[in-house]
């Protein structure tokens, strides 16, 4: 199931994304005429896909290997903060709170840019 | 999308009149025309800024140079006089979207250009940015949001030009209330930091006339971005930095982080860090600890840590060069 609203995030590559391809053409008439497009569909995701092993030392076993996967998939990214319960709380408390008009809550005050 | 009227202001006061009432400018249109296509924006009229005078050049003075809003982001990517005096920004100018979308694109528009979070896209999710009580990002799908914010909206700033712009130290010139006024960039995204539903700090009537950026001898200026795709594609992370640099040392030092905050991303602290310092890992590094330190990943974000560390380090080696 798609589950992309659109092709803002369905992320089509386009030319700046594609390698050299290197076409060669096979001269082989006990064959006759053949069809190639869907073939080469098959092989391409897991050729990439090993390729991407190769380089990185582990797998991501998922497609698209966006950077967010390659990271993860190289233990670089740091925890998520720990949700705990009395955080919960906090974050409803904070939405009640902001909720109410002429209030201006912070929730991340110490980060302010400057 | 629903019936509206089409004007075409020929000064800049006449522009707020006629936008006055439920009316909005339409500059190249690529961010107002996608909204009013999903139903986000409706307005009943539309004022046409394209054929406000002298807002179409790009002004080189002695001291500063003048952009007008009406310059398109094509007109700056390729524009000789940036390449060389601001290569961050024909840098930042030329990350934005597609050629096609360049072409038409503003410097207004990219600086007032909405959220792109997909729960605030979608018409029927109505959202703490549409004045709903709940942000679904935050236990939702969060990848492309924020690190920080000032309120509970995460929905970062997507403008690549205000980025490096803040870098610049540039102001944007804004016609609000029949005055002008001059906004430096925090001032332009401080509404979006403190204020759930607010994009920027620009009110309904406010109309952006044009960018001024300080010409400062030998400043050498930096832009770098990763996404997902080599064109045509958001950032996930942006990092412009700016200042002189002599015998390898940074003097002046300006370092502003995108797509990390509804606002671009900047400490003080930051910069006083590495005044003085050579150029090198260690001194990148240490500006991004301090950057970074406050950061509160979500479930799908986490990557941005590292992600921004690492444009930290190669955009500031890239002033070194």
């Amino acid at each position: 199931m798609v589950l992309n609203a659109n092709f803002e995030r369905y992320k089509l590559p386009c030319l700046a994304d594609i390698p050299e391809i290197d076409i060669v053409l096979m001269d082989m008439p006990e064959r006759g005429v053949i069809g190639v497009g869907e073939p080469c569909h098959i092989p391409t995701a897991a050729a990439i896909a090993n390729a991407v092993a190769n380089a990185l030392g582990v797998r991501v076993t998922s497609l698209p290997i966006t950077p967010d996967k390659v990271l993860a998939a190289l233990g670089k990214i740091p925890n998520p903060q720990s949700k705990t319960a009395s955080a919960e709380v906090e974050a409803a408390l904070a939405m009640i709170h902001n909720s109410q008009p002429g209030s201006s809550g912070s929730r991340r005050e110490d980060s302010t840019p400057t | 999308m629903k019936p509206f009227d089409y004007v075409t202001a020929s000064t800049p006061a006449s522009a707020a009149d006629l936008v006055a009432d439920g009316g909005k400018y339409l500059g190249g249109g690529i961010d107002l025309l996608g909204e009013m296509k999903e139903y986000l924006a409706e307005p009943k009229r539309l004022v046409n800024i394209k054929a406000l005078p002298g807002t179409h050049e790009i002004k080189e003075e002695e001291h500063a140079w003048n952009l007008g809003t009406n310059v398109t982001v094509a007109q700056i990517a390729a524009h000789p006089g940036i390449q060389k005096k601001f290569p961050g920004l024909a840098v930042a100018a030329g990350e934005v979207g597609s050629p096609q979308i360049r072409n038409v694109a503003t410097l207004g528009g990219n600086l007032a250009q909405h959220s792109r979070c997909w729960y605030y896209r979608h018409r029927d999710v109505y959202c703490l940015k549409k004045g709903g009580d709940v942000c679904f990002a935050l236990d939702g799908e969060n990848k492309i949001h924020s690190l920080f914010t000032g309120c509970t909206c995460v929905s970062p700033v997507v403008s690549n030009l205000a980025i490096i712009l803040q870098a610049l130290e540039a102001k944007v010139t804004v016609l609000r209330a029949g005055k002008q006024v001059r906004l430096t960039i925090p001032e332009l995204y401080h509404g979006a930091w403190v204020n759930d539903e607010r994009h920027n700090s620009l009110g309904p009537g406010d109309l952006i006339l044009g960018v001024e950026i300080p010409v400062v001898e030998d400043l050498r200026s930096a832009y770098l971005q990763m996404s997902e795709k080599h064109e045509f594609d958001w950032a996930l992370v942006s990092c412009a930095a700016a200042g002189l640099v002599e015998n390898g040392k940074l003097h002046r030092p300006r370092l502003v982080l995108g797509v990390v905050a509804p606002v671009p991303y900047a400490l003080q602290e930051v910069n006083r860090f590495l005044e003085g310092k050579p150029i090198d890992d260690s001194t990148a590094a240490g500006a991004a600890d301090i950057l970074l330190k406050n950061a509160s990943p979500l479930e799908h974000n986490g990557y941005k840590i590292p992600l921004a560390r690492a444009l930290i380090r190669r955009t500031l080696l890239q002033l070194a060069t």
